[in-house]
């Protein structure tokens, strides 16, 4: 096998371990993944291996974790736990955090997940206990400062008991350097259990960031994704949720917002593994001047998966000639019994509410903010906690330059 | 509801043997088994073509020995062995060729007779006062056998011969077209069709005319380990009409056959041309055993202004169908239809699609896309809707949606939507269903048997694509709806 320019990197680990080694072999094996396979077709990767491949060293810490929250706060600094940054006395009953040193597993066949498995100095554990629902959200914030041509890979494990329910609110965020941030977030949502799961992308403008989301529900376990994606050069990050037993349900919102420079792309995969499972997913893009996004969403029907209920629904505003929005809503299904419906829009801001607005004396710009505001809020409407709807509209206004109200 | 074991023994009775399956006995004349530069000198030479023509061939089959199959359709295909096969069969004739019907073999015009194809009656429908006329270009494994309704063509200036004559005819306006729409790299079969088509079709409507008919083509695979590589090219010239149909049944056999046509149109200012297909080659049994690999490359230019290119197709047969008939809109104004009905049943696969390239501006496409599964065929809608940055104005219109026979059976979407202008307005449905207890209930409950009912629902779902056809195809298409799928509803 040819030299990779992760040779050296991984090297410099010095006396990793059988397991780091298996994941670095597996990723060697699958190489890093490049627009001509289908999946990676809106994304290009070719950059990461000449730049950004050192592992990041400690940097300077710096919070800002999501405005009036409050409860529990983990961040971690260029990929390491940063205890001083962090608030973590007085844990909820029924809510534990462990860091190890150790990830586990080589990260299948995903080649981002293996190099990850391969480098991320550590693995953070959520444990809830069966029965246990936490009141208050908890934080993670994964921060990246001082790492040019530096990577910071993340692995959060997130294990939820019986009946348990969470609020996990993440964040991204860096400075202006050029490093890559690589997460896997695991979750596994027992018997009843429900995980809300905020996610604000709001990496540094330089930078590259890829997520992957594996989620495992069983019995009438919920999962309910909210994702606002404005950050990054570059931007990858997919959603794999098994159904493995009936009454599973998923809900995935991600609104992708680019403009200059930046390519987002989000592709989920909806696996409908047994009978009487369901899903539905949003999507919203709005794109500006020479900005790109993509979302890919599949479903998977399994044979004999049958009673799935999967929803999907696609909407791209383009607010320039330069801009470009992809959307590709997938369907693979082999159980008969089953009502899977997609929707996919693109088009611009409706010229007959822009009409109405500036004719009632509103700036245009304002009026665009209005209406794209409007647009991206509509997705997180069924957000039950009122502090993080109102951060999603916040960090919307700030993508489009507004102060937020 | 259960389909009773009767009604599944009606399927297979039904599906499992081939009505059109039989065997024409005519002696071909072989070119040998396998493919190299000599084949394609051969094919070339029993042509009599010009050396333009030899070089091009060679060009594309010179290409062709670099390119590998593409892999991203959701199909299971086995490893063809393109050196097993035979490049080249026309049937034995005397002199230099048919100069009438009466000097076609008859066992042809037995064949055609025996597929209900009109090239006998035809005389008979012309006869008939305000009856529709259908022009006949018959292809016979490979080459044209006859063509009739010339002369009143030639009258209004229209030219309708296999692609071979119009490259001795016409090589001008051949040459000009000819691998314009579909280049000869363009991808792995339309390359190898590029060095090896047999013949196909020509078709030229001159400024201003309106076709006085529809134009049709009978495809028929005969010969044993024959690939059949059509070449088709229809050039509209600016203000004219032609509807163009297509149709095709091919005879039993256990190995499996290749085809791998290429179709190009060209429209220019004001043109439109309507393409119509009812494909219904042989599928294989049962058990997936024989049928037809079907790759065709398909695609319409619309050159000019205000042209437009609609392609209807119901699809039932082939073991492999791997189809994107496709629309590039460069004229501005030009609009791009698409509407298709694709029937699986048994081992049957089908990924079929299409592509709308928006180019130029204020251009329009609208894609229908039914696709029916059953047995334990896979069934996959593939499309494209693309706006490119200058093209301003755009509309687009897409709805596909899958029924689903039985729980053995897949049936897929994997829509492209790529926009880079922001005037662009796309819209995409698709939903996924079976026939529901409530409608057959209804339709039992008034007096149908399960069959007529299945038969109904069907063609209610497949009614908006099947209005399309012209009236010639209509009747036997929902013919083959009905044979494809009865009593498969679980």
């Amino acid at each position: 096998m040819a030299d990779s320019p992760f040779d050296d990197a991984f090297a410099g680990l010095g006396g990793a371990s059988a397991q780091r080694r298996a994941a670095y072999d597996r990723f060697r094996s699958l190489g890093l993944p490049s627009r001509r396979q289908e999946d990676w077709k809106y994304t290009d990767l070719a950059g990461l291996d000449r730049a950004r491949l050192a592992p990041a060293a400690t940097g300077p810490a710096v919070s800002a974790p999501v405005a009036g929250l409050d409860g529990p706060l983990l961040v971690l600094t260029n990929g390491r736990v940063d205890a001083d940054a962090s608030r973590m006395g007085d844990l909820p009953a029924g809510l534990e955090i462990v860091t190890d040193g150790e990830p586990a597993s080589t990260g299948a066949d995903n080649a981002l997940a293996a190099l990850n498995a391969a480098f991320a100095p550590q693995a953070v554990h959520v444990r809830v206990a069966d029965g246990a629902a936490i009141d208050r959200p908890l934080q993670l914030l994964y921060r990246v400062t001082d790492a040019d041509a530096c990577a910071a890979h993340v692995r959060v494990r997130v294990a939820l008991g019986a009946r348990a329910a969470l609020t996990l609110v993440e964040r991204f965020e860096g400075d202006a350097s050029a490093y890559w941030q690589n997460q896997v977030l695991d979750v596994a949502g027992e018997t009843g259990s429900t995980l809300i799961h905020a996610l604000f992308q709001a990496e540094g403008p330089r930078s590259v960031h890829s997520g992957l989301t594996r989620v495992a529900l069983a019995g009438g376990a919920r999962y309910r994704r909210f994702d606002l994606q404005t950050g990054a050069e570059i931007a990858r990050n997919e959603v794999h949720v098994a159904a493995t037993e009936a009454g599973a349900h998923a809900d995935i919102r991600v609104a992708q917002m680019a403009r200059a420079g930046q390519s987002l792309d989000t592709r989920s995969y909806l696996d409908h593994r047994v009978a009487d499972t369901t899903s539905d997913q949003g999507a919203r893009a709005v794109v500006d001047a020479q900005g790109r996004t993509a979302f890919q969403g599949k479903v998977h029907v399994a044979r004999d998966a049958q009673r799935t209920d999967a929803q999907q629904q696609s909407k791209a505003i383009l607010l320039d000639e330069t801009a470009e929005a992809n959307t590709k809503p997938e369907l693979e299904i082999y159980a008969d019994d089953v009502v899977c419906a997609h929707g996919a829009t693109v088009g611009q801001l409706d010229a007959a509410a822009l009409f109405y607005l500036v004719q009632r004396g509103l700036p245009l710009a304002e009026a665009k903010a209005l209406l794209i505001e409007a647009f991206v809020a509509d997705l997180f409407g069924d957000l039950d906690d009122d502090t993080l709807r109102d951060a999603f509209v916040a960090a919307a206004q700030v993508w489009f330059g507004k102060e937020p109200s | 509801m259960a389909a009773t074991a009767e009604t599944r023994e009606q399927v297979d009775e039904a599906t499992g043997d081939y009505k059109y399956g039989f065997v024409t006995e005519i002696e071909s004349d072989f070119a040998p088994k396998g493919l190299n530069e000599d084949i394609v000198r051969f094919i070339s030479e029993k042509k009599g073509e010009p050396q333009w023509m030899l070089d091009w061939r060679l060009k594309a089959y010179r290409a062709w020995l670099k390119m590998t199959e593409p892999q991203w359709a959701m199909l299971d295909i086995p490893p063809i062995d393109y050196q097993d096969a035979y490049y080249y069969a026309a049937p034995k004739q005397q002199g230099d060729g048919p100069k009438s019907l009466d000097e076609v073999d008859p066992e042809l015009l037995r064949t055609y007779e025996k597929l209900g194809i009109p090239l006998e009656e035809q005389k008979v429908l012309a006869g008939v006062e305000g009856a529709p006329k259908v022009a006949v270009d018959a292809v016979f494994d490979s080459v044209s056998v006859a063509t009739t309704f010339r002369a009143e063509l030639e009258k209004a200036g229209v030219i309708f011969m296999s692609i071979s004559e119009a490259i001795r005819e016409y090589p001008d306006l051949v040459r000009k077209y000819l691998g314009s729409v579909v280049p000869i790299r363009d991808n792995f079969f339309a390359c190898l069709n590029s060095a090896v088509f047999s013949d196909g079709t020509f078709v030229y409507i001159p400024e201003g005319v309106r076709c006085p008919m529809e134009l049709s083509t009978y495809f028929r695979i005969n010969a044993e380990n024959t690939g059949q590589f059509e070449r088709t090219l229809i050039v509209a010239d600016a203000g004219s009409y032609v509807s163009y149909l297509e149709g095709c049944t091919a005879p039993q056999r256990d190995e499996n056959q290749l085809h791998a046509a290429v179709v190009e149109l060209v429209a220019l200012d004001d043109a439109e041309i309507k393409y119509s297909t009812v494909q219904n080659w042989y599928p294989g049994d049962k058990d997936g055993k024989g049928g037809i690999y079907n790759f065709v490359t398909k695609r319409g230019l619309c050159k000019g202004k205000r042209s437009k290119i609609s392609w209807t197709q119901v699809e039932t047969g082939s073991a492999i169908t791997w189809k994107y008939p496709s629309c590039v809109l460069q004229g501005d104004e030009s609009v791009g239809e698409f509407y298709s009905v694709a029937v699986t049943n048994n081992r049957q696969q089908a990924d079929t699609g299409t592509k709308m390239i928006h180019q130029g501006r204020n251009t329009r496409s609208r894609i229908i896309s039914k696709g029916i599964s059953a047995g334990r065929s896979n069934n996959t809608y593939r499309g494209l809707v693309r706006v490119q940055a200058g093209a301003s104005g755009v509309r687009n219109f897409t709805q596909c949606d899958s029924l689903l026979m039985g729980d053995q059976c897949g049936a897929h979407t994997v829509p492209y939507i790529e926009s880079r202008n922001p005037g662009a307005q796309i819209e995409h449905e698709a939903t996924t269903s079976k026939i529901s207890e409530d409608q057959m209930f209804y339709c039992l409950q008034r007096g149908l048997d399960e069959e007529a009912a299945v038969e109904m629902v069907v063609n209610g779902f497949a009614k908006e694509v099947m209005q399309q056809l012209p009236m010639e195809f209509a009747v036997e298409a929902q013919k083959l709806l009905g044979i494809s799928l009865e009593g498969s509803v679980g």
